[in-house]
């Protein structure tokens, strides 16, 4: 027998243009985030909760993941900010070479602030990086105080939690000071917010972060 | 799903690094996959048997080295193993630790049959 040896990341290719991805926000002086969550958790809703404050919404760009539809794209253009939908037709996850498609269409003058939503999937996207600059998880009170420690994974590879629908808390199971031990236990500098798009509770705090965010320099 | 598409990457990797000629000789696919990669083995072994199927590369075997997960405590820099992600150092306490290993998913090399080895 003869041994070829290889040793190389089976996803390079993908890391490679998530490099060319990181390297085009980063010149252009953009704070990007990668928003990740189950199908449902309310990233689409958390986006226009955060579109109707932000006072910056002509120097934010949005890229919309889904495996099927344009329904996303519709809710988030009504904000009036450049929206680009990527539909992955099947595909569990977005991958950098389809955010660097979607770069390309985008008109990214004066941009500060980009948002990719990611298809709805807690297990594949932690594998492809897009380029950002951090990835958010967006987790629904109704999914449940264990989510951490079932998809650590993504929770390890992830710098912001926004625990959304805290408006369900009487009627769910989940014990939002469990959630949150849980959470530090995977990742310690997880950065936690609580929000609920329903009555708008910590909606402000989380914009206030995206705000400070995409103002300071790259 | 992910697994697919992965065993696609894998399969394109090995393109690159063995010549048409070669790959019907594949027999073994050596992979390194890490307990926090997020790839279920089996289904990533299902998936490449499938994706291989009535091409060159139909006799190799997908062989995979599970790699568990080791931290470093960002206080007392111990490095550490632990069987979930729930994770305190077990010298100091410390619940802050970086990742030294465990996020793998890496081709590590294929093994051919010899007399092509010879032959090219």
């Amino acid at each position: 027998m003869s041994i070829v040896t290889i040793e190389r990341r089976v996803l390079e290719k993908n890391d490679r243009v998530a490099e060319r991805n990181r390297s085009l926000l980063l010149e252009r002086g953009i704070f990007a985030i990668n928003m990740v969550s189950s199908p449902g958790a309310g990233k689409t809703a958390l986006l226009e909760r955060t579109m109707e404050r932000l006072e910056d919404r002509d120097r934010t760009a949005v890229i919309e993941g889904d495996v099927q539809t344009d329904l996303d794209a519709r809710r988030v253009a009504r904000y009036g900010v450049r929206v680009v939908q990527v539909v992955t037709r099947g595909g569990c996850h977005l991958d950098a070479p389809l955010v660097a498609r979607a770069l390309e269409s985008l008109d990214l003058e004066g941009v500060r602030l980009l948002v990719i939503e990611n298809v709805g999937n807690l297990v594949c996207p932690a594998n492809y990086d897009l380029g950002e600059t951090l990835k958010v998880v967006v987790l629904s009170t109704a999914e449940g105080d264990d989510k951490p420690l079932k998809y650590p994974e993504m929770f390890r590879s992830a710098a912001v939690l926004v625990v959304n629908k805290t408006d369900l808390l009487p009627y769910v199971d989940c014990d939002m000071a469990v959630l949150r031990r849980h959470a530090l236990e995977t990742n310690p500098s997880l950065r936690v917010f609580e929000t609920s798009c329903r009555t708008g509770e910590g909606i402000e705090a989380w914009c206030d972060w995206l705000r400070t965010q995409s103002a300071a320099p790259a | 799903m992910h697994e697919l598409s992965i065993g696609q990457s894998l399969l394109d990797l090995i393109a690159e690094h063995v010549p048409p000629h070669r790959r019907p000789y594949v027999r073994v696919v050596r992979l390194r996959v890490g307990e926090l990669s997020g790839v279920v083995p089996e289904s990533l072994e299902f998936c490449f048997e499938a994706l291989v199927a009535g091409t060159p590369l139909a006799g190799a075997r997908l062989e995979i080295e599970r790699v568990p997960i080791r931290l470093r405590c960002d206080a007392c820099r111990l490095d550490f193993p632990v069987a979930a992600v729930r994770l305190s150092c077990p010298s100091c306490g410390g619940t802050a630790a970086r990742t030294l290993a465990g996020t793998e998913l890496d081709l590590e090399e294929v093994e051919l049959e010899d007399r092509v080895a010879e032959a090219s």
